[in-house]
């Protein structure tokens, strides 16, 4: 193995869901080693120093966000955003199912960095497996002294509350997941405030992914100058990759990040499928802008994916190669957002139905090029125009699509057949 | 630290209070922010995205109603960014709007179709159908939902759970086809449900009874006073084409704060109604015959001129007043005391014994800053809603809410509920009185347990009273609310407060008493009140006249001649339905002032057609001592006329003028009212003494003969207040008919299930020979051992079971079914 | 002088084998002009639905206070119009009429039309006040219902129907 495996080590060897089998590989040492040797401050430092961008999409430093937490004597709480339903993303399903100790362990040491009083887990509610998962491995955490009361003989305490989501793509963002876990209705809030200041029932709050919680347990056992020397400067650490459409094995794989798009789509993913050409790459879930067979070279992390014109976000990969229609790829994306838009902002809530009607249209052959031109104007009307970012999301893939494969919209709205032929991978819903 | 900051809008300084949004702060220097989810009542939410605007230093637009002002802000509310997005939102939301301005009622006074005429573009450029939702959809009482038109602003839920507090209205589904519904399994019918229809900024939300009733620009609009209650909100009433269409609140941020409730709001068709009595009405054997008012006024002239010369002027009574303006409320005590010359003249028609009261006066916007609300046998909802909204608001912004009574308050607001039976409320109060008294700067409370006994025959716990006691020792400021239906209450409530004043010197403490009629605080300081002249001034000693109850009973033993009822339905309202009946058959002569044929009119001798409240222009006093003036807004009518000048009129037949022109009548009544108010405010008068004036009540608890059947069991039986209950203005009106409360008898679980009752069964209940059969309703919300019935609902007049208070103890028997026939 | 005489008869004579411009009015009408306004009346579909759907803006457009429109809520499973609403009573007052159009051009249905008669007069003043009966026509136009615009409409539980046991327990 040319990389060595950090978070994902023992899955698909040893049934890590046993709590002996975690501990035999190590689990739970961080903790110890924490909660013995370690204030909360040193554990919160040497996260910062590590550097852990936050990898459910927007990169931005864990130890710094954990820094915003006001010291004011209020509650705090720590969230952890178990609610992955970005198309084409799946590693954070892998790490519940199948190392829920991992998960716990990073939970409870970064619940020990921030002094949380309480933690959650707000899991997507479609996640049956992994919620059976989880809640047997919080008792097995319990039985072991773990979880509860004076963990480890320390003073410190902690519970962690699973909580399951009703299917809602807008409880990832994180303040509608804390309208969710408050029993509102899944709506993201106006910022500011941000979390940090006034996040679960009006208190102190931190929002983190499941993956960067994951990381958090490696980072104090082996120190923050293990992770540094993994990856790149910017961006450290390994990162799973989702891939999934046009390769020959789509999976998720674990691997530093910087590692050329080439380089996974070729070798970790075993290429194309035989006779294949790629047509483009989305590196991170269903919002990130296209990226073209010229890109190949680019390293995977999250500055210079972001230097190429799109997000590194959930680092969910998708391959399309040339049997697939770039309209009806846009289309399923639009049908999808308008049908996770919470309703709220006026942009998104009728900006989403009509890209994907217009869209639907198109695909159709029954488009005119003035659809085309009501498509293009949307960006300026739903971006930056709403409170959380779904909007702004909703449109970045269709406009890069509308300017890298204008020809395709032109070949549905002449009523030509679809250069694609039929692409069954993309369902128009 | 100064309050105020500067930024610059558009490149103007302004000058705006610390913590205002910048949608106001902008209004401030006279600049438009369009908006759409905002409203100054309401929390800020930012969902519509129409108020974008540009602030210097912030990456994006941000929406000005969120937004609070800061020092050296700058913000640009024109720049073509924001024009641009304006358009955008605005192309947006008419996306799938429906093209259905020309018959929509909202058309014409429609922010949408205004924010689009000044900011929107010019066409749309939607190529695909227009989306469909539900038209017409029924969300409750009053109000109709066109989900086509909704433009999901969320103004009415944020309305039902922000000021209504009840959370019934609700966004469901999400993304285009979120809409606004119910929450499962109810339907809207709040009291406060007609507020959603003028804060709608679209026509989706719309009122059942003006449904295509007209376009705003027909109507012609006339401020007005509401006189469903004592709240005294204030109203416009919109005509059309001579007939009132709807009406609409007139913002009052110290009365109304801009809210309405359904009975106000709706209860207007009455007016207009076909059972209006239009004619002067006289007795001729068993049927009316329609006469002139000449003939009318000349036939009680005579009647009453022989019954003074016979039995002397004391042998005439005057009830009512209480709905009348100050004005002519001031006409009727003359037209009793100077033209008829009798000292029995009481407005008390529905058994309330204190309607005002000087000490600890109380205003509306005290409950806004109280920290302890207690409510004294009173349900504020019922009887005084556009204020309940106040004290809900307290409730949940963190204010100690208890309730004390025989009823419990449905709030869902956080509040404590102390059953108490109103025999032992006295006794409960004067315990507290001396716990606060005791407990003062000691803060124990462990001796409670010992010496807060269960008072009175209810339920009530020390619990209770220890909750009451620990709220109050704390309070700084203490708003009660007192139904005024017992004077000794009264007494034990002014110890508990006067307690409470001890212990410290800058607590504000007020009482808010709801009068039973709109204005019968007015009446009372018009001197409408046996014990009373004008101005609160008491009568000379032993001069006193009998009150409604004394005249009631005078009546029914024959010694009184002559009663002239005005706007009072005795039969319906007073808490004894016997003695009203025995008073109305055994009177030889009975004139009724009303506006309806009501079960106490139809045994009048002359019946008077009275004119709405929309034809009087005159004074209201409301609940916190307020004077309100209205205008006429419309014309009496043919033949109905104004109270007062049915009084004048009435004697000058009597040969006596009592004034010489109507200017006259109101200067004495602005005079008066002057020398009454107090800071601008008409002053109460002195609760009544141990020897209370007027006649003492019937001892309550005592039940008339022996009710213990062997197959029955005594329970306490209350009658309710019920906000849509009520007389001629309920019944009489073809909308609102159909929410008036039908009768029925309320249990606990526990008893229900003691007494073998189901839901739906029909129940006896019986006091002495009285017995009335009503089909029961089971709820948790009643307390255990009473049985709650009530009161102006439609079907078997349960006041016949009472004897001079809204409770009593009843047998109740399950009815079996070969009975019922 | 006899010249002018004579130019004059001569006048007369040419005159006298014009073609004549006076009509045997009734017998005969007047031709007139494509776009004359004359009494108003109001269409129908062609399915016979009236296009009046009672909005009251050829009320307000009125400069003569002559057109009182009052609507009501159609009955779904009989309506007059398409959509919910409909002209209940619909009165022109012929007398105060200035047959100026404006109520013609206000009308977003194009359901009030001006035709070409003009022959109105009559022996009362309450004959003038033209209603319903005599303003909707009687027969159908070639409109059509125009679609995407009436949503289906299925009616209301109007206020003061009797509640059922349910409604209100």
């Amino acid at each position: 193995m040319k990389y060595e495996k950090v978070l994902t080590k023992g899955i698909g060897e040893v049934d890590l869901t046993r709590i002996e089998n975690y501990e035999a590989q190590g689990g739970y040492q961080a903790l110890r080693k924490a909660l013995k040797g370690m204030t909360p401050q040193e554990v919160h430092g040497e996260v910062k120093r590590a550097n852990l961008r936050g990898r459910g999409g927007a990169g931005f430093p864990a130890g710094v966000k954990w820094g915003f937490l006001p010291d004011d004597g209020r509650p705090r709480y720590l969230c952890c955003n178990a609610d992955e339903s970005e198309p084409g993303t799946f590693n954070n399903r892998m790490l519940i199912e199948y190392n829920p100790h991992l998960l716990i362990e990073g939970i409870l040491l970064a619940a020990y960095a921030v002094r949380a009083s309480r933690s959650f887990i707000y899991l997507r509610g479609e996640f049956r497996k992994g919620f059976r998962v989880l809640t047997a491995a919080i008792e097995q955490a319990r039985a072991k002294g773990y979880l509860g009361d004076k963990i480890l003989g320390s003073d410190f305490s902690q519970e962690i509350v699973v909580h399951r989501g009703a299917g809602a793509y807008i409880c990832g963002e994180e303040t509608g997941l804390l309208s969710s876990l408050e029993g509102g209705r899944g709506e993201p809030r106006i910022k500011p405030p941000f979390p940090a200041v006034a996040g679960l029932y009006g208190m102190p709050t931190v929002v983190n992914n499941v993956e960067t919680l994951c990381n958090v347990p490696f980072i104090i056992e082996r120190g923050a100058d293990w992770f540094l020397s993994i990856g790149t400067e910017k961006s450290p650490g390994t990162k799973i990759f989702s891939v999934s459409g046009m390769v020959r094995r789509p999976g998720n794989y674990e691997l530093p990040l910087g590692i050329p798009l080439r380089e996974l789509i070729e070798d970790v993913a075993g290429g194309l499928l035989p006779g294949r050409r790629l047509k483009a790459v989305q590196p991170g879930g269903a919002s990130s802008p296209v990226l073209l067979p010229e890109h190949l070279d680019i390293p995977l992390d999250f500055d210079s994916v972001q230097q190429a014109g799109s997000i590194l976000g959930t680092a969910g990969v998708m391959v399309f190669d040339d049997t697939v229609c770039m309209v009806r790829t846009a289309l399923y994306y639009a049908d999808f957002f308008s049908h996770e838009s919470c309703g709220q902002c006026t942009p998104c809530r009728e900006g989403t139905a009509w890209t994907a009607r217009l869209l639907r249209k198109i695909e159709r052959g029954e488009g005119t090029r003035d659809d085309i031109e009501v498509l293009k104007s949307l960006r300026s009307a739903m971006s930056g125009t709403t409170i959380c970012l779904l909007s702004d999301f909703s449109i970045t893939y269709l406009q890069s699509v509308l300017k890298h494969f204008a020809h395709e919209f032109e070949a549905h709205i002449e009523g030509r057949a679809c250069l694609a032929g039929h692409a069954r991978e993309v369902r128009s819903a | 630290m100064s309050d105020t900051v500067t930024l610059t809008i558009n490149g103007r300084a302004v000058q705006a209070p610390k913590g205002m949004g910048l949608v106001e702060a902008a209004a401030l220097a006279g600049i438009e922010i369009p908006v759409f989810c905002h409203h100054r009542k309401l929390k800020p939410v930012g969902v519509c995205r129409m108020c974008l605007v540009e602030v210097e230093g912030q990456r994006k637009p941000v929406p000005a109603c969120t937004t609070q002002v800061a020092d050296g802000m700058v913000v640009r509310t024109e720049s073509d960014l924001i024009r641009h997005l304006r358009q955008g939102v605005l192309e947006f939301l008419l996306l799938n709007h429906p093209l259905d301005c020309p018959v929509c009622d909202k058309g014409g006074e429609c922010p949408l179709q205004d924010n689009t005429f000044k900011y929107g573009p010019a066409t749309s450029r939607l190529s695909v159908p227009k989306m469909k939702k539900r038209k017409a959809v029924d969300l409750g009482n009053f109000i109709v939902l066109d989900e086509e038109r909704c433009i999901l602003c969320r103004r009415c839920t944020r309305f039902d759970a922000e000021v209504a507090c009840e959370g019934t209205l609700v966004v469901g589904q999400r993304a285009h086809e979120a809409l606004i519904t119910t929450a499962d399994g109810e339907t809207y019918d709040s009291y406060f449900s007609g507020n959603v229809i003028e804060l709608c900024p679209v026509g989706a939300l719309t009122s059942k009874a003006y449904r295509f009733k007209g376009r705003p620009w027909d109507l012609s609009r006339v401020p007005s006073v509401c006189t469903a209650c004592p709240v005294g909100c204030n109203i416009e009433l919109d005509f059309r084409f001579g007939e009132l269409a709807r009406v609409l609140s007139r913002e009052n941020p110290e009365v109304d704060n801009g809210w309405l409730c359904d009975r106000g709001r709706f209860n207007y068709r009455y007016v207009h109604s076909a059972d209006r009595v239009t004619q002067p009405l006289l007795r001729r054997g068993d049927t009316f015959v329609p006469v002139s008012w000449t003939e009318a006024l000349m036939e009680i002239a005579s009647r009453l001129r022989s019954v003074v010369r016979d039995h002397g002027p004391e042998a005439v009574g005057f009830i009512g007043g209480g709905r009348l303006t100050n004005e002519e409320a001031y006409t009727f005590q003359k037209l009793a005391r100077e033209a008829v010359g009798t000292p029995h003249i009481d407005h008390r028609v529905a058994g309330q014994k204190v309607t005002s009261w000087a000490g600890y006066p109380g205003r509306l916007d005290d409950i806004d800053g109280a920290d302890v609300v207690v409510l004294v046998d009173v349900l504020p909802a019922e009887q005084m809603p556009v204020a309940d909204l106040r004290i809900r608001r307290a409730a949940q912004r963190g204010a100690a809410l208890l309730a004390l009574g025989p009823a419990a308050p449905g709030y869902r607001v956080p509040h404590t509920f102390i059953p108490v039976m109103p025999a032992g409320l006295a006794r409960f109060l004067e315990e507290a009185a001396s716990l606060v008294a005791e407990g003062e700067g000691q803060g124990r409370t462990g001796e409670l347990s010992t010496t807060g006994a269960p008072a009175g025959p209810g339920p009530a716990g020390v619990d209770g009273q220890e909750a009451l006691v620990r709220a109050l020792r704390s309070a700084r400021r203490v708003v009660a609310i007192w139904g005024g239906t017992d004077a000794a209450v009264g007494r034990a409530l002014e110890r508990l407060l006067n307690a409470c004043r001890r212990t410290g010197d800058d607590r504000r403490l007020s009482v808010l008493i709801p009068g039973e009629q709109a204005n019968s605080r007015g009446a009372e300081a018009m001197g409408v009140r046996p014990d009373r002249l004008p101005g609160h001034r008491p009568v000379e000693a032993g001069a006193a006249g009998l009150d409604t109850a004394g005249m009631l009973q005078a009546a029914a033993q024959g010694r009184l001649h002559a009663l002239y009822l005005v706007g009072a339905n005795l039969q319906e309202t007073y808490p004894d339905g016997r003695l009203v009946r025995e008073a109305l058959s055994r009177v030889p002569f009975l004139v009724v002032q009303d506006l309806f044929l009501t079960e106490t009119a139809r045994q009048a001798d002359v019946v008077l057609p009275a004119a709405p409240f929309a034809a009087k222009s005159g004074t209201y006093v409301n609940l916190e001592g307020r004077v309100q003036e209205v205008q006429e807004a419309q014309a009496a009518g043919e033949n109905s006329r104004t109270d007062g000048d049915i009084f004048r009129a009435l004697a000058e037949a009597l040969g006596r003028r009592l004034d010489r022109s109507s200017h006259e009548i109101r200067w004495e009544v602005q005079h008066l009212l002057e020398e009454l108010t107090v800071d601008g405010f008409v002053t109460g008068a002195a609760l009544p003494g141990e020897a209370g004036a007027g006649a003492p009540a019937p001892a309550a608890g005592t039940a008339r003969g022996d009710g213990n059947r062997a197959d029955g069991r005594r329970l306490e039986l209350v009658a309710v207040s019920r906000l849509y209950g009520g007389g001629g203005t309920a019944r009489f009106d073809p909308a609102f008919s159909a929410v008036r409360p039908r009768a029925e008898a309320i249990f606990h679980p526990d008893d229900a299930a003691e007494l073998g009752i189901a839901a739906g069964d029909p129940v006896e209940l019986s006091s002495g020979p009285e017995a009335v059969t009503l089909p029961a309703r089971i709820s948790p919300q009643v307390v255990k051992g009473t049985v709650q019935v009530p009161r102006g609902a439609e079907g078997p007049a349960v006041n016949m079971l009472l004897t001079g208070g809204w409770h009593a103890p009843v047998t109740v028997r399950r009815r079996v079914l070969e009975e019922v026939g | 002088m006899l010249r002018a005489l004579a130019k004059g008869m001569g006048t007369t004579l040419r005159m006298l084998f014009r073609k004549k411009q006076t009509l045997k009015y009734p017998f005969v009408k007047k031709e007139r002009a494509q776009r004359f306004r004359g009494r108003h009346e109001l269409r129908r579909y062609e399915n016979g639905l009236e296009m009046c759907i009672g909005c009251e803006l050829c009320q307000v457009a009125c400069p003569a206070a002559a057109i009182t429109v009052m609507p009501a809520q159609n009955d779904p499973e009989n309506p007059n119009s398409p959509g919910e609403r409909y002209a209940y009573k619909y009165e022109i007052d012929m007398l105060r009429c200035i047959f100026c159009g404006l109520c013609e051009e206000a009308c977003p249905t194009e359901a009030l039309h001006l035709t070409r008669e003009f022959e109105l007069a009559d022996f009362t003043r309450e004959s003038h006040i033209y209603g319903r009966d005599r303003l909707v026509n009687r027969h159908t136009s070639p409109f059509r219902v125009p679609e995407n615009v009436y949503p289906p409409f299925h009616g209301l539980r109007p206020m003061h129907e009797d509640r059922g046991e349910e409604t209100r327990a």
